[in-house]
């Protein structure tokens, strides 16, 4: 199992004109950190209008800094919202494109389609008609980027005859993902042959039934682009602390400090009665408080050994990678962050290299010890 | 974030009636109503003047306005009107009451006394059909707003949910008043539903003083026309 980092870039008030500029700053400097540790992906979300919460609606030129800052990190754009009244599709191609060449062939190119009614009544859209025309969008970029004629009459956007530059780096294109909350979209991300990246901070529980139809369907998929990106990611939040107490006071208090505010987000499902948000039927209360100052299990907050336990909870739930959180705002001092990071780095990710893996199962296979179960689902 | 509410309980408090006005005991079934529901879009800092500091806005800040036409109930054909803040109370989703009026002296004594709402007599036009709504409320003054729901299309019943309703009842002990924040919740069982994608929210008449003008319209999310059975009950304590 691998690990990755995502960024909301969330930035608490008060604010001063300083506040966006330290939290980018910031987030640049724990991404330069985690390359060299081996982390694996850095993701950055696309948001507009959410105040707090994200302050992320331009992630192309964030993650181009950061790709000019690492080397061997891949670059998530987690994601592109595919809304043509909101992004041209021809913008998102383009602009992926060139991140793809920045960063040298390291893009991972996310979609979605926002759940907030922020974000979509702003662009004057239409929530019943947001998945559908992600649909389309999908099914165009690929095409994009490896036609030198492309053109499109389609139900949301049309575009006569144009090459669509630069072309990406990779061959045959960066490998594409969706962002997946609900059971529903994990099942159109198999059937699109596209990587499920999960996105709601849940348990393994939460996630185990959507892994598993994700799984059985993808092997029957009609993929959208050229190749068909068979991964599960599962998103969480980490701080590795000194000892189990440090952890959860530092830790604990960062991740109830997101969740209070994306409770306070205004979701789609509630407000706005939509096949296309059925699933999301309040986006807002994401856990409640109790939930979140237990820490739920499969948390990776705690120290070294207390992430370990949990993690193989995961690896049990066979997702490829765990992508986490790693501060809301300044709620962490930076040199806690990074020193949480590094923590990470030294004593738990070596328990999750492939070998390691190989000779859990090995030794459940022959002890017939199946592993940690994964915890009941909440309901 | 979060940012809580400015106003005070004393400030919702009401008048309670000085002879008594009989009803008939709560919960009242009413079959066979129809509400129009709207929510839409206002100015935060006028919302949270208005929210007590239990509950917190949320962004953007927002009103939900239900027109409820009773045909049948214990107290005979009522209708009420209702404007609530969409809000959070301990992050979960919840809805404050700004302003309600009944047109029906009988609910509004058991609005007063038992649910913190309706608190106000008034006037209420309505009209319900298969191709439109329309609502019109008014008091003693005149218009306050108007609610128009062209081109209905039909929709799922199960796609729909609304959260419990908060206000704040007014209770009298030694003979001094104070407010007593009080929920009421699933009190609407829905049979049929349709949406309106233009609905129209207009103020016939300048009121700048009444919340239903101050907690003005500034951009429709959503609007619905509901068949349903409401059971009209009494409040309890928020969990």
């Amino acid at each position: 199992m691998k690990f990755g980092i995502f960024y909301e870039h969330s930035v608490a008030k008060p604010w001063s004109r300083q506040s966006e500029l330290r939290a980018y700053e910031q987030a640049l400097e724990q991404i330069e950190l985690a390359d060299e540790l081996g982390f694996d992906q850095v993701w950055e979300v696309e948001h507009h209008f959410l105040e707090e919460y994200s302050h992320s609606s331009a992630p192309e030129v964030f993650l181009a800094a950061a790709a000019a800052r690492t080397k061997r990190i891949h670059i998530g754009q987690g994601i592109a919202v595919c809304l043509p009244p909101m992004n041209h599709p021809a913008r998102i191609a383009e602009r992926a494109a060139a991140l793809d060449l920045i960063s040298g062939g390291r893009l991972e190119f996310g979609t979605g389609r926002s759940a907030t009614w922020t974000e979509v009544g702003a662009f004057g859209i239409d929530p019943d008609s947001t998945k559908e025309m992600w649909d389309e969008v999908i099914r165009a970029i690929p095409k994009m980027w490896t036609e030198e004629e492309f053109e499109w009459h389609g139900k949301y956007f049309s575009m006569p005859p144009r090459n669509v530059l630069p072309k990406p780096i990779q061959e045959p294109h960066p490998p594409m993902w969706v962002a997946v909350s609900s059971p529903e979209t994990a099942v159109q991300a198999a059937e699109r042959g596209i990587g499920m990246l999960g996105v709601t901070l849940g348990t393994p529980a939460d996630y185990k039934r959507l892994v598993a139809d994700y799984r059985r369907i993808i092997k029957h998929c009609d993929p959208v682009g050229k190749f068909v990106n068979n991964q599960v990611n599962a998103a969480s939040w980490l701080y590795c602390g000194e000892d189990p107490y440090e952890a959860k006071a530092v830790g604990g208090a960062a991740a109830f400090q997101f969740f209070q505010s994306a409770a306070h987000l205004l979701g789609l499902g509630g407000i706005y009665p939509s096949h296309a948000y059925t699933a999301q039927a309040n986006a807002t209360a994401l856990l409640s408080q109790a939930e979140i100052f237990s820490l739920r299990e499969g948390f990776p907050v705690g120290s070294p050994k207390e992430i370990i336990e949990n993690l193989r909870y995961w690896e049990e739930v066979g997702v490829e990678r765990v992508v986490m959180l790693i501060n809301y705002d300044q709620a962490i001092p930076q040199k806690k962050v990074l020193a949480s990071l590094e923590r990470f780095a030294k004593y738990v990710m070596p328990e999750f290299t492939d070998e390691k893996a190989a000779e859990r199962r090995e030794k459940a296979r022959t002890s017939g010890d199946r592993g940690p179960e994964a915890p009941p689902m909440a309901t | 974030m979060p940012d809580p509410g400015r106003a005070s309980r004393e400030s919702f408090l009401v008048k309670l009636p000085d002879e008594r006005v009989e009803y008939p005991p709560l919960p009242w079934k009413c079959s066979g109503a129809t509400m129009l529901n709207v929510y839409f879009e206002v100015r935060k800092e006028v919302l949270l003047d208005r929210l007590p500091p239990e509950f917190c806005r949320t962004s953007p800040a927002y009103c939900r306005l239900f027109v409820i036409d009773h045909p049948e109930s214990p107290v005979g054909p009522f209708r009420e009107a209702t404007l609530a803040l969409g809000c959070r109370l301990n992050m979960m989703p919840a809805a404050f009451v700004a302003a309600s009026i009944t047109d029906n002296p009988k609910t509004l004594a058991a609005g007063i006394c038992e649910r913190g709402y309706p608190n106000t007599l008034g006037g209420i036009e309505f009209e319900s059909g298969p191709s439109g709504a329309r609502a019109l409320m008014s008091d003693a003054k005149g218009p306050l707003v108007e609610v128009v729901m062209p081109a209905l299309q039909t929709i799922e019943p199960s796609r729909l949910a609304y959260d419990h309703v908060d206000a704040i009842k007014t209770v009298e002990s030694e003979g001094a008043a104070r407010g007593e924040l009080v929920v009421t919740a699933r009190e609407l069982a829905i049979e049929r539903a349709a949406i309106c994608k233009n609905a129209r929210i207009a103020y016939p008449d300048e009121r700048p003083e009444s919340p239903w003008q101050i907690l003005r319209n500034r951009n429709v999310i959503s609007a619905q026309v509901v068949n349903l059975t409401r059971t009209f009950a009494a409040a309890g304590a928020p969990q």
